[in-house]
């Protein structure tokens, strides 16, 4: 989500430094993973949205400009010409739609476990889900 | 004439003709080069088939439940007559049947209705999103992963700098200091506030007091006494002072700007 290495570094160490002062408070209402994924997303997008203040970018747009630049300089990025593209064009999507598109599509989770960590309903999951691979299909339409 | 073996040729003792030695006994044909194998075959089959089994062999448990099976036929025997064979329809039958058939024809036609319901638009949208599901198969074909990857020994450095991170973070807590509010503190913060608006009141009220009885005196005495106090006080300071602090309404356009100047001259000369 963050796309470099030392954000996402970053991120991770956060992520568990939340989970483990707030390991107590964990009803069990859900599966341990199913938290500490929720725990997760919420501080990528966190950490995005502080990227866009420190820019003087409005929380609506996107972090295109800034993630592709780091995309393209990304030493940790080891992937071929069709995943850089795939990965460009998934930085024109929002951030919580990248999201879902990369749980649905990389992670292979369900419709129902990515609803329970989002907590959004599944038929807009599906709805943000399609359009997400529309916006990429144009997006392979227009680079070619 | 002798004949051949009979017991006048020279056999004593032997009494039996010729044609009597002869076996009138004859066997099948092959009837010898056959027998041992008939034999064999018949050995044979007395091993392989159970010497205690008869052709007529009866069902397991058939005597023991047999009493149950007469009882029952005993049973069953008096409705056997009453059954009958041929097809019966129920009375009137064909009397109601055309109004059955249209009523279920009514029933089958207006009443028909989709169990299942289909979202709208869903016809519509239909090509679009096989063709999107089309390129997302594709798509997963050829890149099936983010082709992100992780440094070499990442995990085991994980676990140091997480904890050196939590350290930091619990050196760089800000200490909050709770306000200890003691009862009596409230008491007389309550006691201040009581003080303040009664001194603020208390004073808002006297000047209006002050006003309203200055305002009441006055308009208890008629005008016609006002004026002739003034006139009767003739004199020039006291007019001044009063021609000073004269209300002049907004629309007036001044003191004595009715009279006439030749009368205000000649009150001026003969008063002075």
């Amino acid at each position: 989500m963050v796309i470099n290495h030392d954000d996402a570094d970053d991120v991770v160490q956060d992520v568990f430094i939340k989970v483990w002062r707030n390991l107590e408070k964990f009803r069990e209402d859900s599966q341990l993973y199913t938290w500490l994924y929720r725990i997760a997303t919420n501080e990528c997008i966190t950490f995005l949205n502080r990227k866009k203040q420190k820019q003087n970018l409005s929380l609506d747009d996107d972090s295109s400009a800034y993630l592709a630049e780091t995309l393209a300089e990304g030493s940790y990025f080891n992937g071929d010409q069709a995943q850089m593209k795939l990965q460009q064009a998934l930085l024109t999507l929002p951030d919580k739609q990248r999201l879902v598109f990369n749980m649905k599509y990389f992670e292979d989770l369900k419709y129902d476990e990515i609803s329970e960590i989002l907590g959004t309903s599944v038929g807009a999951l599906k709805a943000s889900y399609h359009l997400a691979v529309k916006k990429i299909e144009h997006f392979f339409a227009s680079h070619d | 004439m002798k004949e051949d073996n009979t017991y006048y040729d020279e056999m004593d003792g032997l009494n039996l003709p010729g044609s009597l030695r002869v076996n009138p006994f004859v066997t099948p044909e092959n009837y010898f080069e056959n027998l041992s194998s008939s034999i064999l075959s018949q050995v044979r089959l007395h091993q392989v088939s159970d010497p205690e089994k008869t052709d007529f062999s009866v069902p397991k448990a058939y005597f023991s439940q047999l009493t149950d099976h007469i009882q029952l036929h005993l049973r069953l025997a008096p409705y056997k007559g009453s059954v009958g064979t041929t097809w019966d329809v129920p009375k009137g039958y064909f009397d109601d049947m055309s109004k059955h058939i249209i009523f279920q024809v009514r029933l089958e036609t207006s009443g028909k209705q989709e169990a299942f319901g289909v979202p709208m638009g869903y016809f519509e949208n239909l090509s679009e999103r096989v063709e999107t599901k089309v390129f997302e198969e594709k798509l997963k074909e050829q890149v099936s992963a983010d082709g992100f990857g992780i440094p070499v020994n990442y995990a085991d450095t994980l676990k140091h700098k997480i904890i050196a991170k939590a350290i930091r973070k619990e050196e760089h807590k800000t200490k909050v200091r709770k306000l200890n509010f003691n009862t009596w503190v409230r008491y007389a913060a309550a006691a201040c506030a009581a003080i303040v608006l009664g001194v603020v009141s208390y004073n808002a009220i006297n000047n209006g007091s002050q006003a309203n009885f200055i305002e009441s005196h006055l308009s208890s005495i008629p005008d016609e006494e006002i004026i002739n106090y003034l006139s009767a006080s003739n004199n020039s300071d006291d007019i001044l002072y009063i021609m000073e602090y004269f209300y002049q309404p907004d629309e007036s356009a001044g003191i004595c700007s009715q009279i006439e100047e030749s009368d205000i001259e000649d009150y001026l000369n003969y008063t002075l």
